[in-house]
């Protein structure tokens, strides 16, 4: 069975308006705003999984956790088969509908971006974060700094999304800040996940700094760095 | 999973937006479709291309939405009138226009036309990936391509002759 020519292929015969549109509708992805926001949501997903660390065990503790796979799957086994519960047959590559997650706002993940509202519709930063930041903006605190120079703003058990989330919501309003909250980024969390939405929130706020030699530069290095990066295409149309 | 995220992360945004998931969810459906991917990743046995593995996660988190939706009375699909608005305010490069109309024409399917369109027109799969990601029979697919195409052409002409297509 032949597959036809698609509506948006330049030589198809579909009619010049309908391909217009399908070609439009191909080109139509997501903004880099919009996929760091993702991003940014997903940070503990990126994670690798805990599995794959080296786990010592003492022998005591070898003891305990075999007994724990032993009770655990006791109760599994009851649960699954016991007189109100009939396990669903396991079908890793059909998920479906009933497996669906519980709404975001649920899980274990960062919250939707409570700053949005300040990155969105421009409200200042008004959040704890938002005591003014040396002139130097771009310039790396030391590593204690990160953690203590800007006091309120750098909450003990702030995780690289948390953080990476305050430098997004300001870049509406203060991008200086936003700035410098990707650089304190860069000195906590030097091996982070979130490198890349790192990168893209401080290419965008020296774009709006006026610094723009510096953002292409930076951009030219993200393209080096991360060249199957998602956010690649976007990057590279550089807007001004 | 950063790498999935990369290489797929767009693509699963677009198949929502083109699937007439409301812009205001769609990225929230997209952390549902990564959190189901980190959950399972580990029982994918790649008896199908990862690719039509995640198309097949982004279908059953908009058909769940749907229902979602539907049980609390609020709208499953957006309208091409939200899409004109949501590209005006979100993407100023995008235009507008043009995605109202083409989501105009899509909205003119019905949900399973609307799949095998999106996913091969728009998406790219081929029609063995796209039978594979919706779970039915090649020539099914085949099926429902074919009368959805018909469609769009015929909603495309509607539309000349009301005058609302430049």
């Amino acid at each position: 069975m032949n597959e036809p020519k698609r509506f948006s292929d330049a030589t198809s015969d579909a009619p010049d308006e309908l391909r217009r549109l399908f070609q439009a509708g191909v080109e139509d992805l997501p903004g880099e705003a919009e996929l760091a926001s993702l991003a940014l949501r997903l940070g503990p997903v990126f994670e690798p999984p805990p599995s794959s660390r080296p786990i010592k065990l003492s022998t005591a503790g070898k003891v305990a956790a075999v007994s724990a796979v032993v009770v655990g799957s006791a109760v599994l086994f009851a649960l699954n088969f016991g007189p109100h519960g009939q396990r669903p047959p396991d079908a890793p590559e059909r998920w479906t509908p009933s497996e669906t997650p519980p709404p975001p706002s649920a899980q274990a993940l960062p919250p939707a971006a409570s700053g949005d509202t300040a990155g969105k519709s421009g409200t200042p930063d008004t959040g704890a974060g938002a005591a003014p930041e040396p002139s130097g903006a771009a310039s790396s605190p030391s590593p204690s700094a990160g953690a203590h120079a800007s006091g309120a703003a750098a909450r003990p058990a702030e995780s690289e999304a948390e953080l990476l989330e305050r430098a997004r919501a300001a870049l509406a309003s203060n991008p200086a800040r936003a700035l410098a909250l990707t650089e304190q980024d860069r000195t906590r969390f030097p091996a982070g996940v979130l490198a890349q939405e790192r990168e893209v929130i401080a290419i965008e706020a020296l774009k709006r700094l006026g610094r723009s030699d510096e953002a292409a530069r930076r951009a030219a290095d993200f393209a080096r760095r991360y060249p199957g990066s998602a956010y690649r295409k976007k990057l590279d149309t550089g807007r001004p | 999973m950063r790498e999935i995220f990369d290489e797929h992360a767009s693509y699963i945004w677009r198949t929502f937006r083109h699937l007439g998931m409301p812009e205001a969810d769609v990225e929230d459906l997209c952390q549902e479709v990564f959190v189901v991917v980190h959950r399972k990743l580990a029982e994918f046995e790649g008896r199908s291309s990862l690719k039509t593995w995640l198309y097949g996660i982004c279908l059953r988190v908009a058909a769940d939405h749907r229902r979602r939706a539907h049980v609390r009375n609020e709208r499953a699909q957006a309208d091409p009138a939200e899409h004109l608005a949501a590209a005006g305010e979100l993407q100023p490069d995008v235009r507008a226009e043009t995605r109202a109309q083409l989501q105009a024409l899509l909205a003119t399917l019905d949900e399973d036309k609307r799949t095998v369109l999106v996913l091969y027109e728009l998406e790219g799969l081929t029609m063995k990936e796209v039978a594979e990601a919706i779970g039915c029979p090649l020539q099914t697919a085949y099926s429902r391509l074919h009368a959805a195409r018909e469609r769009v052409l015929a909603a495309l002409s509607a539309a000349r002759e009301r005058g609302s297509m430049p």
